[in-house]
């Protein structure tokens, strides 16, 4: 009998609301029955995530973090990436999440940026010295939950679509602690009661904070507590997704895909090769075309037209950002950085480029359009409300004008997800910012042969690293 | 002036005139000093109101519950959990001791007490500072109360994340903008939903955890913002906010900003202090020993003299 066989047994009696079949679904997967694909394809989320939370190491909200956890203090169990730092479970995802998520480069699948929750999975694999099987089954539960639950709400209502967090973590994390169904399901309740995003923290008409970033990461800890809660016998909310579909999602939601466990969501995940929001995608990738084939610098530049499905956020912050989380969802800006850098990575969104005159002046050069007539991404109902496709149009101050239509921008959906090699070139450029080659080499071997790994912390003990390396801090990181 | 200097001044000059700015400057305007009697009377009737529901409160299921997970994840010792004496982190002190005021059945703004109490010890606070907090919780807890009574879907207990750190953050010396920062940080992920509606709390079995849990996350965006971290402080009326988003517009923001006079004037828990000595003790007879009753009672009534308030968490042991 499949996992999926099993929920659907499940299903219909007095034990088939969502949280159960939640709950049936997670603590039925097991690490035998995963395709060889499915593995792979979590070991690819999982190289993406660290690799990105190594490349966030510079981020100006994780001294605050760290510090405020060091203040909290907690049993070493858990590893923090970067620092190495030993400190409890929920407290390391805190830290950990908030780093995946930072750049705004990890995954896109399981319902959105899904590699959020793999820094809880980490951290309470190492509270349980699970093996590198037990972590990879909990990553492909969470995804495939985080996706069915955006198969079966599009419409949020102003809250945020992180707030799967409260259904698609808790039971994951309840697999790796030997929890029970009832056990998980009132995790879910205690998650589902209290820990739900605002869409304050992503929304078109403010400035983006600090907080965007730890969004998820902030449910994630939530979750860890909660399911530490049911374990001992605490009571959450009972039938916690129907109340949130009344009082949330006004009774929106989509049950029949909310029970739909076919298949695997998971393979749908895709990797960005730009750290910046999905939408942008196309109009970036337009631009850095145009000025890498024409050699363009920014003194050639007189103007720039771009367009995307959607237009762009129309707020003064999201033409002149002052903080990464603006920065990263600037079209203007990241422009103006791509046309500058020729690139739109790390480094992007580095505080001293939000003053840099070359960039402001670039971003006065800058407008950008919508254009109804571009496709909706067939990824809109898992991760975007906009499409991904874009149009740029250059025009040089000798009167040369380039022109670049991107329908499927490398890495999302379509035909050119990134490669293994690709995704390896990714973690590398930021791993290798503070990491030597041999630990690189040994982090990356050690996710690509996980199923071999008897205890995950032996995986987090290689994400440490003492310091920056010399290019680092030459680059001022 | 460039554009990007006139767009920031532009947000800046947003964010000093959110209400969430407004809340934290009630906060740090309302000193002990400016307190009259009867609200200082009222005030002490709060806190031991409170007291005695935790010690009550601290030996229910759910409690215990609470406290083997602090324990377990642990955490520096620098506050208490009311009853065992236990020492772990101001965050998690407030969520056990918060669960034990729950399971008592305390009132709203006695629910914030404990995070009170906890923040107060880790800043060795002033029994002046601990009364002002207290004042500060109960304004604003009767201030959201108006602006969301009958508004179905949400506990009260929401409210929390504009109260606690609005009164703990005055206690951990934080500027009117990490306030709110904080607000913003704790506001903008603590929608509590309500065990449905007309359910009573006594009916409810999720209820114990929901003011511990928004205070608990109230005192991590204290000490996240006072380390620099920013949150939304346009959470309450800005775009995607607790207003527009939770309450589809329909919360009475005037009533939520009206800050004048004291409303803890017409707190009947307890009566005032006189009144709640006695409760206070009847509370906590057979489960406080009496010589730390007295002590509780006695450091109450001389709040004023009180150096450090971490005297009276250290009275409020059982064993």
């Amino acid at each position: 009998m499949t996992v999926n066989n099993r929920v659907e047994q499940n299903s219909g009696t007095q034990r088939g609301d969502v949280a159960h079949r939640f709950a049936d679904y997670a603590l039925s997967l097991t690490y035998e029955e995963l395709p060889a694909a499915v593995v792979h394809q979590a070991k690819r989320s999982l190289l993406d995530a660290i690799g990105c939370a190594i490349g966030a190491c510079a981020a100006p909200g994780l001294p605050m973090v760290e510090a405020v956890v060091d203040e909290l203090g907690g049993k070493a169990e858990a590893t923090v990436i970067g620092s190495g730092k030993r400190t409890s479970a929920a407290n390391a995802t805190l830290v950990n999440s908030f780093l995946v998520r930072f750049l705004d480069f990890n995954d896109v699948g399981g319902g959105g940026h899904n590699s959020d929750v793999i820094p809880t999975l980490l951290a309470v694999g190492e509270r349980v010295k699970g093996s590198g099987r037990d972590v990879i089954t909990a990553i492909v539960a969470s995804y495939e939950l985080g996706s069915t639950m955006r198969a079966g709400v599009t419409k949020w209502h102003g809250w945020l679509p992180d707030l799967r967090a409260n259904f698609n973590v808790a039971p994951a994390v309840g697999r790796l602690l030997g929890m029970n169904v009832d056990q998980v399901v009132n995790a879910i309740g205690i998650c589902a009661s209290g820990n739900t995003s605002l869409g304050i923290l992503d929304a078109e008409g403010e400035e983006f904070v600090m907080r965007k970033n730890l969004r998820f990461g902030w449910g994630a800890h939530a979750a860890v507590f909660a399911c530490l809660l049911a374990q001992r016998g605490g009571i959450g909310l009972s039938s916690a997704f129907e109340r949130t579909n009344e009082i949330l999602l006004e009774s929106g939601a989509d049950f029949t895909a909310l029970g739909d466990f076919s298949g695997w969501k998971i393979m749908n995940t895709r990797f960005k090769e730009i750290a910046a929001a999905v939408n942008l995608h196309g109009m970036l990738q337009a631009v850095l075309e145009i000025v890498k084939e024409q050699d363009l610098k920014p003194d050639d530049v007189a103007a720039v037209r771009c367009w995307m499905r959607n237009g762009h956020r129309a707020v003064p912050s999201a033409k002149y950002p002052r903080t990464a989380e603006s920065g990263d969802h600037s079209g203007y800006f990241l422009a103006a950085v791509a046309i500058r850098d020729r690139e739109v990575g790390v480094d992007s969104i580095k505080p001293e480029n939000f003053t840099d005159p070359v960039i402001l002046s670039l971003v006065d050069r800058i407008t950008i359009e919508a254009d109804p007539t571009m496709s909706v991404s067939p990824a809109v109902k898992y991760v975007s409300k906009g499409g991904f496709e874009g149009r740029a149009e250059i025009t040089t101050t000798d009167g040369r004008r380039f022109e670049r239509h991107v329908e499927d921008p490398n890495g999302l959906w379509g035909s050119n997800p990134l490669s293994d090699q690709e995704l390896e070139q990714k973690f590398e450029s930021m791993a290798s910012r503070y990491m030597s080659p041999a630990s690189i080499r040994r982090l990356k071997n050690a996710i690509w042969n996980l199923e071999q790994c008897s205890d995950i912390s032996e995986l987090m003990a290689l994400t440490a690293f003492a310091a920056p390396s010399a290019s680092a801090m030459e680059a001022g990181q | 002036m460039t554009f990007h200097q006139i767009t920031w001044d532009h947000i800046d000059h947003l964010h000093r005139a959110s209400m969430a700015t407004q809340l934290a400057q009630f906060s740090l305007g309302t000193n002990h000093s400016d307190l009259a009697e009867d609200v200082v009377d009222r005030a002490k009737g709060l806190l031991l109101d409170a007291l005695g529901r935790a010690i009550r409160g601290h030996a229910a299921a759910e409690c215990r519950v609470a406290e083997d997970v602090v324990d377990d994840l642990g955490g520096t010792p620098e506050a208490a959990i009311f009853g065992s004496g236990v020492h772990t982190n101001a965050a998690c002190a407030t969520l056990v001791n918060s669960v034990a005021v729950s399971s008592a059945f305390g009132s709203f703004s006695a629910k914030a007490v404990p995070s009170l109490l906890a923040v107060g010890q880790r800043m060795k606070s002033s029994g002046r500072d601990l009364l002002a907090a207290t004042v500060v919780a109960h304004e604003l807890c009767a201030r959201y109360s108006a602006a969301v009574g009958g508004l179905p879907g949400w506990s009260l207990e929401t409210g929390a994340a504009l109260v606690v750190p609005a009164a703990v953050g005055k206690m951990m010396n934080l500027t009117d903008d990490q306030i709110a920062n904080a607000i913003g940080c704790c506001a903008s992920g603590s929608a509590s939903l309500s065990g449905g509606e007309g359910v009573e709390p006594e009916d409810d079995p999720t209820h114990y955890l929901r003011f511990g849990w928004v205070a608990y996350a109230a005192i991590v965006a204290c000490q996240l913002s006072r380390h620099g971290f920013s949150g939304p402080p346009r959470v309450i009326e800005g775009v995607g906010g607790v207003n527009a988003v939770m309450f589809r517009g329909a919360m009475n923001l005037d009533r939520l900003m009206d800050l004048r006079g004291w409303r803890i004037r017409e707190l009947e828990t307890a009566g005032n202090a006189g009144d709640a000595y006695g409760a206070f003790r009847r509370a906590v007879a057979g489960l406080l020993p009496v010589d730390r009753t007295e002590r509780v009672v006695e450091l109450v009534r001389n709040l004023e003299a009180v150096e450090d308030i971490g005297e009276l968490s250290r009275a409020l042991v059982c064993v």
